[in-house]
Protein backbone atom coordinates (compact mmCIF):
# COMPACT_ATOMS: atom_id res chain seq x y z
CA UNK A 1 0.00 0.00 0.00
CA UNK A 2 1.40 3.38 -1.00
CA UNK A 3 0.34 6.87 0.11
CA UNK A 4 -2.24 7.20 -2.67
CA UNK A 5 -3.88 3.90 -1.64
CA UNK A 6 -3.89 5.03 1.99
CA UNK A 7 -5.67 8.24 0.97
CA UNK A 8 -8.31 6.26 -0.96
CA UNK A 9 -8.83 3.94 1.99
CA UNK A 10 -9.14 6.87 4.37
CA UNK A 11 -11.86 8.40 2.18
CA UNK A 12 -13.79 5.11 2.40
CA UNK A 13 -13.42 5.07 6.18
CA UNK A 14 -14.57 8.71 6.44
CA UNK A 15 -17.59 7.85 4.30
CA UNK A 16 -18.48 4.81 6.40
CA UNK A 17 -18.14 6.71 9.69
CA UNK A 18 -20.44 9.39 8.27
CA UNK A 19 -22.98 6.73 7.20
CA UNK A 20 -22.93 5.23 10.70
CA UNK A 21 -22.82 8.52 12.60
CA UNK A 22 -26.31 8.18 14.02
CA UNK A 23 -25.93 4.52 14.91
CA UNK A 24 -22.68 5.22 16.82
CA UNK A 25 -24.29 8.11 18.67
CA UNK A 26 -27.28 5.90 19.50
CA UNK A 27 -24.95 3.30 21.06
CA UNK A 28 -23.22 6.08 22.98
CA UNK A 29 -26.55 7.49 24.17
CA UNK A 30 -27.29 4.20 25.92
CA UNK A 31 -24.09 4.06 27.98
CA UNK A 32 -22.09 7.22 27.39
CA UNK A 33 -22.33 10.90 26.61
CA UNK A 34 -24.17 10.55 23.29
CA UNK A 35 -21.50 12.08 21.10
CA UNK A 36 -19.35 9.27 19.63
CA UNK A 37 -20.80 9.35 16.11
CA UNK A 38 -21.03 13.13 15.95
CA UNK A 39 -17.48 13.55 17.25
CA UNK A 40 -15.87 11.00 14.93
CA UNK A 41 -17.77 12.31 11.96
CA UNK A 42 -16.53 15.84 12.74
CA UNK A 43 -12.98 14.49 12.95
CA UNK A 44 -13.05 12.51 9.71
CA UNK A 45 -14.82 15.30 7.85
CA UNK A 46 -12.00 17.62 8.92
CA UNK A 47 -9.47 15.13 7.51
CA UNK A 48 -11.03 15.00 4.02
CA UNK A 49 -9.86 18.42 2.72
CA UNK A 50 -6.35 17.67 4.00
CA UNK A 51 -6.19 14.58 1.78
CA UNK A 52 -6.22 16.70 -1.37
CA UNK A 53 -2.48 17.39 -1.10
CA UNK A 54 0.25 15.02 -2.32
CA UNK A 55 1.66 12.68 0.30
CA UNK A 56 5.15 11.21 -0.04
CA UNK A 57 4.50 8.25 2.24
CA UNK A 58 1.90 6.35 4.26
CA UNK A 59 3.36 7.58 7.53
CA UNK A 60 2.51 11.20 6.66
CA UNK A 61 -1.07 10.20 5.80
CA UNK A 62 -1.40 8.51 9.20
CA UNK A 63 0.11 11.53 10.96
CA UNK A 64 -2.28 13.95 9.26
CA UNK A 65 -5.18 11.72 10.27
CA UNK A 66 -3.93 11.47 13.86
CA UNK A 67 -3.31 15.18 14.40
CA UNK A 68 -6.65 16.13 12.84
CA UNK A 69 -8.56 13.68 15.04
CA UNK A 70 -6.69 14.92 18.12
CA UNK A 71 -7.50 18.56 17.41
CA UNK A 72 -11.08 18.25 16.17
CA UNK A 73 -12.89 15.28 17.77
CA UNK A 74 -13.40 16.78 21.25
CA UNK A 75 -14.30 13.51 23.03
CA UNK A 76 -12.29 10.56 24.31
CA UNK A 77 -12.16 8.96 20.86
CA UNK A 78 -9.99 11.88 19.66
CA UNK A 79 -6.96 11.24 21.88
CA UNK A 80 -7.49 7.46 21.67
CA UNK A 81 -7.73 7.04 17.88
CA UNK A 82 -5.28 9.94 17.57
CA UNK A 83 -2.76 8.02 19.66
CA UNK A 84 -3.37 4.80 17.70
CA UNK A 85 -2.63 6.46 14.34
CA UNK A 86 0.15 8.69 15.69
CA UNK A 87 2.06 5.70 17.10
CA UNK A 88 1.46 3.76 13.87
CA UNK A 89 2.79 6.72 11.88
CA UNK A 90 5.90 7.02 14.05
CA UNK A 91 6.65 3.30 13.85
CA UNK A 92 6.48 3.11 10.05
CA UNK A 93 9.94 3.72 8.67
CA UNK A 94 9.26 2.86 5.02
CA UNK A 95 7.33 4.97 2.47
CA UNK A 96 4.95 2.09 1.71
CA UNK A 97 3.21 -0.47 3.86
CA UNK A 98 2.92 -4.23 3.45
CA UNK A 99 0.93 -6.72 5.53
CA UNK A 100 3.83 -7.54 7.87
CA UNK A 101 4.51 -3.82 8.44
CA UNK A 102 0.84 -3.28 9.21
CA UNK A 103 0.81 -6.06 11.83
CA UNK A 104 3.89 -4.57 13.46
CA UNK A 105 2.76 -0.94 13.58
CA UNK A 106 -0.83 -1.82 14.51
CA UNK A 107 0.52 -3.60 17.56
CA UNK A 108 2.60 -0.55 18.52
CA UNK A 109 -0.44 1.69 18.03
CA UNK A 110 -2.53 -0.52 20.32
CA UNK A 111 0.13 -0.36 23.03
CA UNK A 112 -0.20 3.43 22.76
CA UNK A 113 -3.98 3.23 23.19
CA UNK A 114 -3.57 1.00 26.25
CA UNK A 115 -1.18 3.49 27.84
CA UNK A 116 -3.25 6.55 26.92
CA UNK A 117 -6.50 5.09 28.24
CA UNK A 118 -4.88 3.15 31.12
CA UNK A 119 -6.99 0.27 29.82
CA UNK A 120 -6.76 -3.34 28.75
CA UNK A 121 -8.87 -6.08 27.18
CA UNK A 122 -12.11 -7.01 29.00
CA UNK A 123 -12.93 -3.49 30.22
CA UNK A 124 -15.52 -2.71 27.53
CA UNK A 125 -13.46 -0.37 25.40
CA UNK A 126 -12.29 -0.30 21.78
CA UNK A 127 -9.46 -2.59 22.91
CA UNK A 128 -11.97 -5.48 22.98
CA UNK A 129 -11.98 -5.28 19.21
CA UNK A 130 -8.47 -3.96 18.54
CA UNK A 131 -6.51 -6.53 20.56
CA UNK A 132 -8.23 -9.70 19.22
CA UNK A 133 -8.02 -8.29 15.69
CA UNK A 134 -4.32 -7.61 16.07
CA UNK A 135 -3.77 -11.18 17.38
CA UNK A 136 -5.81 -12.64 14.53
CA UNK A 137 -3.88 -10.67 11.91
CA UNK A 138 -0.54 -11.78 13.38
CA UNK A 139 -1.68 -15.43 13.30
CA UNK A 140 -2.86 -15.07 9.71
CA UNK A 141 0.47 -13.54 8.75
CA UNK A 142 2.32 -16.47 10.34
CA UNK A 143 0.02 -18.93 8.52
CA UNK A 144 0.81 -17.26 5.21
CA UNK A 145 -2.69 -15.94 4.48
CA UNK A 146 -3.05 -13.03 2.06
CA UNK A 147 -3.98 -9.61 3.52
CA UNK A 148 -7.45 -10.00 1.97
CA UNK A 149 -8.03 -13.39 3.63
CA UNK A 150 -6.51 -12.14 6.87
CA UNK A 151 -8.78 -9.08 7.08
CA UNK A 152 -11.87 -11.13 6.18
CA UNK A 153 -11.03 -13.38 9.10
CA UNK A 154 -10.17 -10.45 11.38
CA UNK A 155 -13.54 -8.89 10.64
CA UNK A 156 -15.27 -11.95 12.08
CA UNK A 157 -13.06 -11.66 15.16
CA UNK A 158 -13.98 -7.97 15.42
CA UNK A 159 -17.67 -8.87 15.32
CA UNK A 160 -17.18 -11.37 18.13
CA UNK A 161 -15.28 -8.63 19.99
CA UNK A 162 -18.09 -6.11 19.93
CA UNK A 163 -20.72 -8.77 20.67
CA UNK A 164 -18.63 -9.79 23.69
CA UNK A 165 -18.83 -6.24 25.06
CA UNK A 166 -22.59 -6.77 25.58
CA UNK A 167 -21.74 -9.39 28.20
CA UNK A 168 -19.30 -7.34 30.28
CA UNK A 169 -19.45 -4.36 32.60
CA UNK A 170 -17.63 -1.18 31.59
CA UNK A 171 -14.58 -0.51 33.75
CA UNK A 172 -13.22 2.47 31.80
CA UNK A 173 -14.65 5.62 30.34
CA UNK A 174 -17.97 7.32 30.88
CA UNK A 175 -19.87 3.99 30.76
CA UNK A 176 -18.01 2.80 33.88
CA UNK A 177 -20.15 5.17 35.97
CA UNK A 178 -23.16 3.02 35.03
CA UNK A 179 -21.69 -0.17 36.46
CA UNK A 180 -24.04 -3.13 35.84
CA UNK A 181 -26.37 -0.95 33.81
CA UNK A 182 -23.73 -1.01 31.07
CA UNK A 183 -24.49 -4.74 30.54
CA UNK A 184 -26.38 -5.69 27.39
CA UNK A 185 -25.00 -2.77 25.38
CA UNK A 186 -22.33 -2.76 22.71
CA UNK A 187 -19.36 -0.50 23.39
CA UNK A 188 -19.50 2.36 20.85
CA UNK A 189 -15.70 2.47 20.50
CA UNK A 190 -15.70 -1.22 19.56
CA UNK A 191 -18.32 -0.52 16.92
CA UNK A 192 -16.40 2.38 15.38
CA UNK A 193 -13.26 0.21 15.30
CA UNK A 194 -15.27 -2.54 13.60
CA UNK A 195 -16.64 -0.09 11.03
CA UNK A 196 -13.10 1.07 10.16
CA UNK A 197 -11.85 -2.51 9.86
CA UNK A 198 -14.80 -3.35 7.63
CA UNK A 199 -13.78 -0.47 5.35
CA UNK A 200 -10.21 -1.88 5.22
CA UNK A 201 -11.50 -5.35 4.41
CA UNK A 202 -13.78 -4.04 1.66
CA UNK A 203 -10.94 -1.92 0.26
CA UNK A 204 -8.80 -5.05 0.01
CA UNK A 205 -11.71 -6.73 -1.76
CA UNK A 206 -11.68 -4.04 -4.43
CA UNK A 207 -14.18 -1.46 -3.17
CA UNK A 208 -13.28 2.12 -4.16
CA UNK B 1 5.55 30.22 41.86
CA UNK B 2 3.98 27.08 40.44
CA UNK B 3 1.00 27.67 38.11
CA UNK B 4 -2.30 25.84 38.48
CA UNK B 5 -4.43 24.77 35.50
CA UNK B 6 -8.01 23.63 36.09
CA UNK B 7 -9.22 21.51 33.20
CA UNK B 8 -12.80 20.38 32.78
CA UNK B 9 -15.17 19.13 30.09
CA UNK B 10 -17.26 22.16 30.99
CA UNK B 11 -15.99 25.70 30.57
CA UNK B 12 -18.40 26.81 33.32
CA UNK B 13 -16.99 24.28 35.79
CA UNK B 14 -13.44 25.34 35.01
CA UNK B 15 -14.23 29.06 35.36
CA UNK B 16 -16.32 28.66 38.50
CA UNK B 17 -13.65 26.55 40.08
CA UNK B 18 -11.02 29.14 39.25
CA UNK B 19 -13.06 31.71 41.20
CA UNK B 20 -13.35 29.31 44.11
CA UNK B 21 -9.62 28.57 44.25
CA UNK B 22 -8.70 32.22 43.71
CA UNK B 23 -10.67 33.16 46.82
CA UNK B 24 -8.27 31.07 48.91
CA UNK B 25 -5.04 31.96 47.14
CA UNK B 26 -5.18 35.33 45.38
CA UNK B 27 -1.50 35.56 44.64
CA UNK B 28 -1.02 32.42 42.59
CA UNK B 29 -1.38 32.07 38.80
CA UNK B 30 -4.58 30.06 38.16
CA UNK B 31 -5.80 29.23 34.66
CA UNK B 32 -9.07 27.61 33.66
CA UNK B 33 -9.74 25.74 30.44
CA UNK B 34 -12.81 23.76 29.46
CA UNK B 35 -15.21 22.72 26.73
CA UNK B 36 -14.83 21.56 23.16
CA UNK B 37 -13.92 24.97 21.76
CA UNK B 38 -17.32 25.61 20.19
CA UNK B 39 -19.45 26.10 23.27
CA UNK B 40 -20.12 22.41 23.96
CA UNK B 41 -18.80 19.93 26.49
CA UNK B 42 -15.52 18.18 25.73
CA UNK B 43 -11.78 18.75 25.37
CA UNK B 44 -10.06 21.04 22.91
CA UNK B 45 -6.45 20.14 22.16
CA UNK B 46 -5.50 23.60 20.88
CA UNK B 47 -7.09 25.46 23.78
CA UNK B 48 -5.40 23.18 26.29
CA UNK B 49 -2.07 23.58 24.51
CA UNK B 50 -2.35 27.39 24.49
CA UNK B 51 -3.28 27.46 28.17
CA UNK B 52 -0.28 25.31 29.06
CA UNK B 53 2.07 27.52 27.02
CA UNK B 54 0.62 30.67 28.62
CA UNK B 55 0.87 29.24 32.12
CA UNK B 56 4.37 27.84 31.75
CA UNK B 57 7.30 29.09 33.81
CA UNK B 58 10.38 27.17 34.94
CA UNK B 59 8.69 26.77 38.35
CA UNK B 60 6.28 24.38 36.68
CA UNK B 61 2.60 23.68 36.33
CA UNK B 62 0.09 21.49 38.13
CA UNK B 63 -2.87 20.35 36.05
CA UNK B 64 -6.09 19.05 37.61
CA UNK B 65 -8.76 17.46 35.42
CA UNK B 66 -12.25 16.00 35.68
CA UNK B 67 -12.87 13.05 33.35
CA UNK B 68 -10.74 10.76 31.18
CA UNK B 69 -10.52 12.64 27.92
CA UNK B 70 -9.36 15.82 29.67
CA UNK B 71 -6.39 13.88 31.02
CA UNK B 72 -5.77 12.11 27.72
CA UNK B 73 -5.80 15.33 25.74
CA UNK B 74 -3.51 17.10 28.21
CA UNK B 75 -1.07 14.18 28.18
CA UNK B 76 -0.97 14.29 24.37
CA UNK B 77 -0.10 17.99 24.55
CA UNK B 78 2.72 17.23 27.02
CA UNK B 79 4.17 14.53 24.75
CA UNK B 80 4.46 17.04 21.92
CA UNK B 81 6.36 19.59 24.09
CA UNK B 82 10.13 19.62 24.74
CA UNK B 83 11.05 17.18 27.45
CA UNK B 84 12.61 20.01 29.45
CA UNK B 85 9.20 21.66 29.63
CA UNK B 86 7.02 18.58 29.99
CA UNK B 87 8.93 17.27 32.99
CA UNK B 88 7.95 20.47 34.84
CA UNK B 89 4.26 19.83 34.22
CA UNK B 90 2.38 17.37 36.41
CA UNK B 91 -1.12 16.04 35.83
CA UNK B 92 -2.46 14.91 39.22
CA UNK B 93 -5.12 12.32 40.05
CA UNK B 94 -6.83 14.29 42.79
CA UNK B 95 -10.49 15.34 43.09
CA UNK B 96 -11.03 18.38 40.90
CA UNK B 97 -12.99 20.67 43.25
CA UNK B 98 -11.48 19.96 46.65
CA UNK B 99 -8.12 19.30 44.99
CA UNK B 100 -8.16 22.73 43.33
CA UNK B 101 -8.58 24.50 46.66
CA UNK B 102 -5.97 22.31 48.38
CA UNK B 103 -3.53 22.71 45.49
CA UNK B 104 -4.04 26.49 45.36
CA UNK B 105 -3.33 26.86 49.07
CA UNK B 106 -0.33 24.54 48.89
CA UNK B 107 1.08 26.43 45.90
CA UNK B 108 0.62 29.77 47.72
CA UNK B 109 3.06 28.57 50.40
CA UNK B 110 5.74 28.98 47.73
CA UNK B 111 6.83 25.35 47.81
CA UNK B 112 8.60 23.71 44.89
CA UNK B 113 6.74 21.64 42.29
CA UNK B 114 8.06 18.35 43.65
CA UNK B 115 7.15 19.22 47.25
CA UNK B 116 3.65 20.22 46.19
CA UNK B 117 3.18 17.00 44.18
CA UNK B 118 4.40 14.99 47.16
CA UNK B 119 2.04 16.69 49.60
CA UNK B 120 -0.98 16.34 47.29
CA UNK B 121 -0.42 12.56 47.09
CA UNK B 122 -2.40 12.38 50.33
CA UNK B 123 -5.63 13.15 48.50
CA UNK B 124 -4.97 11.03 45.40
CA UNK B 125 -7.87 9.02 44.01
CA UNK B 126 -8.41 6.48 41.23
CA UNK B 127 -9.43 8.50 38.19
Amino acid sequence: MNAQDAVLLLKLIANDIEQNKEYLTELDTAIGDADHGINLSRGFNAVLPKLETEFANVSDVLKTLAMTLISTVGGASGPLYGTLFLKMSGALKKPELDFADFCEIFDIGIEGVKARGKANKGEKTMLDVLIPVSDSLKNSLAEGLSPKEAFDKALEVAKEGYEYTKTIIALKGRASYLGERSLGHIDPGCMSSYIMLKSVSEFLNGRR
Amino acid sequence: MVSLILLSHSEKIAEGLKDLAFEMAREIPIYSVGGDGSGGLGSDYEKIRETILNAYTDDGIIILFDLGSSRMTASLVLEELDEEMSQNIKILNIPLVEGAVTAAVTISSGASLNDIVESLKEIEMIK
